[in-house]
């Protein structure tokens, strides 16, 4: 396992900088064809910032260690990786989780694309009803009484 | 869906022409085509409007005081084209349209009409041409209802409606002839706006009614025309409070809280509308199957714009087949089909709807699920295989997963439906139902423990038989094996 790995350097907009073995980059898929593409060692993503690029690092390091390392008892690292997982997004606040899906959407890296989504998706499965949405997205209603009347009786089939 | 009126629009709340097309006053012979136009580009003009002699007329405008959203409009909103609707032109005969060109401005939502409205239903007679009028009705009613819950949001404002402009002769002499129309002396050009699907819209104004070029074509509502260019400038806009990533959630989501998040804000309301991929795949189960009935169903499909690929609807009481064939009329890509649970749907409807849909060459189904239909025969089972281009012994011979009576058809998603059709004939008793494998080992690949529910007793948690074995009788008059039972048994407290 220890002979020679390559390394990559990834740099993100705010010039913070992660090296990383090239199984890492090859997670995502845009930064895999960028890799195969232009050979140079190191790679700006100026999309995306040295916060959310450092989670994303992360991410992808411990799915391909798991990956690596899982070997044949794959379902009991199946599991950890899942806890690994539930922790990873649950220490998180919203605006990192929506950063994270965009850099996720970026870098082409479907698996936590899906996780953060789906991590937004349980948050508003949680609320009740959209008023309760509003409050937890922090999302404010640009709505006229009226409006809303309307889009309520709109779906009023469904919540009655 | 039976004939019951009672909840239609009409009867309550006489409908009346837009915003300021009509004025005030109007006694005289009012009548009103519906042009209900279907995807073959045929119309059709309902007979049974000329019977009216005053007031169907419609006020959008009125109680909802928006511009008007049409389906349609996102479409071409989104660049999407308007192939799908095929928009015949007609033209309107109201007899107010000649009062407003003599001088009422159109657009500023003054004088709507408030003459005496009789209600449709007193003056129609039930059947006066002995046409279908179980198709016929609930298509209008379905379409009006749609027009309530559609056109009322004003969530989207950039109006395009596409201007048809076929045939103008041929629906003026129809008109003419179904209105008595003799007595309107003038004709001022107005249009019917129909979309595709059935359950057309129709709305006529006159043409020269175009106070605002931004919007051409759009319903300006009983305010100012300014303001509602206003709105179209900023409607389609993102609310800043909004995360963009916030979008790829959305697939997330199951059909309640999709409805849920549409309620949060305009934009989101846009984007739940308007992106017919979240409507790809309909999937209606618990807990909102009790709930959804035929105008929200009908209101949910259209969101695909004709893109819909997978409908599945689980134990969803109250879809008709009417709703059902609107549906797939409308959305002729459906693929895979499943109505499991359905009660009012029998197997003579939904045959009689597929084969109807390949007779206009919009059959795409390729996988059915009948969740078990009562009354198949070896005739319905062999016109479905024709219809779904299922070759018999290609279908027997490819491998498919065992089916497990626990896992019932409420568990299973889109990707699960491999199959083209779900039933078989059981060998047991020769009738075409479901057919379970069983999962206990010592059954496996014997073929007298594969057979339907109603041959073999299964348990309802893992689905082996219980034939000869120790079984509990649940309060559901479910059974249970020994050894369900005991994980199941509760401590008792």
């Amino acid at each position: 396992m220890e002979n020679e790995k390559k390394m990559i350097t990834l740099k993100s907009s705010d010039d913070v900088t992660f090296e990383v073995e090239e199984a890492v980059v090859l997670e995502s898929q845009f930064l895999s064809h960028l890799v195969q593409d232009c050979p140079a060692p190191e790679h700006k993503i100026k999309e995306v910032t040295g916060k959310i690029l450092s989670k994303v690092v992360e991410y992808c390091e411990k799915h391909v260690v798991v990956v690596v390392d899982g070997g044949d008892s794959s379902s009991s690292s199946g599991d950890d990786l899942k806890k690994w997982d539930d922790k990873f997004i649950k220490e998180m606040d919203l605006s990192t989780v929506y950063d994270l899906i965009a850099a996720a959407n970026y870098l082409n890296i479907q698996a936590l694309l899906d996780l953060m989504c789906q991590r937004v998706a349980d948050v508003i499965t949680a609320c009740k009803d959209h008023k309760e949405i509003r409050e937890t997205l922090g999302i404010v209603s640009d709505y006229t009484a009226e409006e809303e009347a309307e889009v309520l009786k709109e779906n009023e089939w469904a919540f009655d | 869906m039976a004939l019951n009126f009672s909840h239609r629009l009409v009867s309550e709340d006489p409908m009346k022409i837009a915003d300021g097309f009509l004025v005030e006053g109007v006694s005289e012979s009012n009548g009103d085509c519906f042009d209900y136009g279907t995807n073959t580009g045929g119309v059709f003009l309902h007979p049974w409007c000329s019977g009216i002699e005053k007031g169907d007329y419609f006020d959008y405008g009125r109680s909802l005081g928006g511009v008007f959203s049409h389906p349609c409009c996102s479409s071409i909103e989104k660049g999407e084209g308007f192939g799908y609707g095929r928009s015949l032109g007609d033209v309107f005969p109201y007899p107010c349209c000649s009062r407003i060109e003599k001088g009422e401005g159109f657009g500023n939502g003054r004088g709507i009409g408030d003459s005496a409205s009789v209600d449709v239903v007193d003056v129609l007679p039930s059947d006066p041409f002995g046409m279908d009028m179980n198709n016929t009705f609930t298509a209008i009613s379905g379409w009006l209802e749609d027009l309530e819950a559609n056109y009322s949001r004003y969530g989207r404002d950039e109006i395009g409606f596409g201007i048809g402009d076929g045939d103008h002769q041929l629906f003026a002499g129809l008109s003419f002839i179904w209105n008595n129309a003799m007595r309107f002396q003038e004709f001022p050009e107005s249009r019917v706006y129909n979309n595709i699907d059935g359950y057309g819209s129709l709305f006529g104004f006159d043409e020269g009614f175009d106070g605002d070029k931004s919007c051409p074509g759009a319903f300006i509502p009983p305010t100012s025309v300014g303001e509602s260019s206003e709105r179209c400038n900023n409607d389609g806009g993102e609310n800043a409070n909004i995360h963009p990533a916030f979008g790829f959630c959305l697939y997330h989501l199951g059909l309640k809280d999709l409805l849920s998040v549409s309620m949060v804000c305009k934009s989101l309301h846009t984007t739940v509308c308007d992106d017919s991929l979240l409507w790809k795949h309909i999937h209606i189960s618990q807990p909102m199957n009790e709930k959804i009935n035929d105008e929200a169903l009908l209101q949910l499909t259209e969101r695909a714009h004709g893109t819909m690929q997978c409908l599945r609807l689980v134990d969803c009481v109250r879809i008709t087949e009417d709703c059902l064939r609107k549906v797939l009329e409308s959305n002729p890509q459906v693929v895979k089909l499943g109505v499991p649970g359905c009660i009012r749907i029998s197997i003579d409807g939904l045959v009689s709807i597929l084969t109807d849909l390949k007779s206009k060459r919009k059959l795409k189904v390729k996988h059915l699920e009948t969740g078990g239909l009562f009354g198949v025969t070896k005739d319905h089972y062999d016109e479905l295989l024709e219809l779904l281009d299922i070759d018999n012994n290609l279908e027997k011979s490819i491998h498919k997963p065992p089916r497990f009576y626990h896992k019932g058809y409420t568990f299973t998603s889109c990707d699960d439906v491999v199959r083209g059709i779900d039933i078989e004939m059981c060998r047991k008793c020769e009738n075409w139902r479901i057919v379970y494998d069983c999962p206990a080992e010592e059954c496996k690949g014997k073929e007298e423990c594969r057979a339907c529910s109603l041959c073999v007793q299964r348990c309802s948690q893992c689905g082996r038989c219980i034939n000869g074995g120790v079984y509990e009788e649940t309060f559901c008059l479910e059974f249970l094996c020994s050894g369900c039972s005991k994980l199941l048994k509760l401590p008792l407290l």
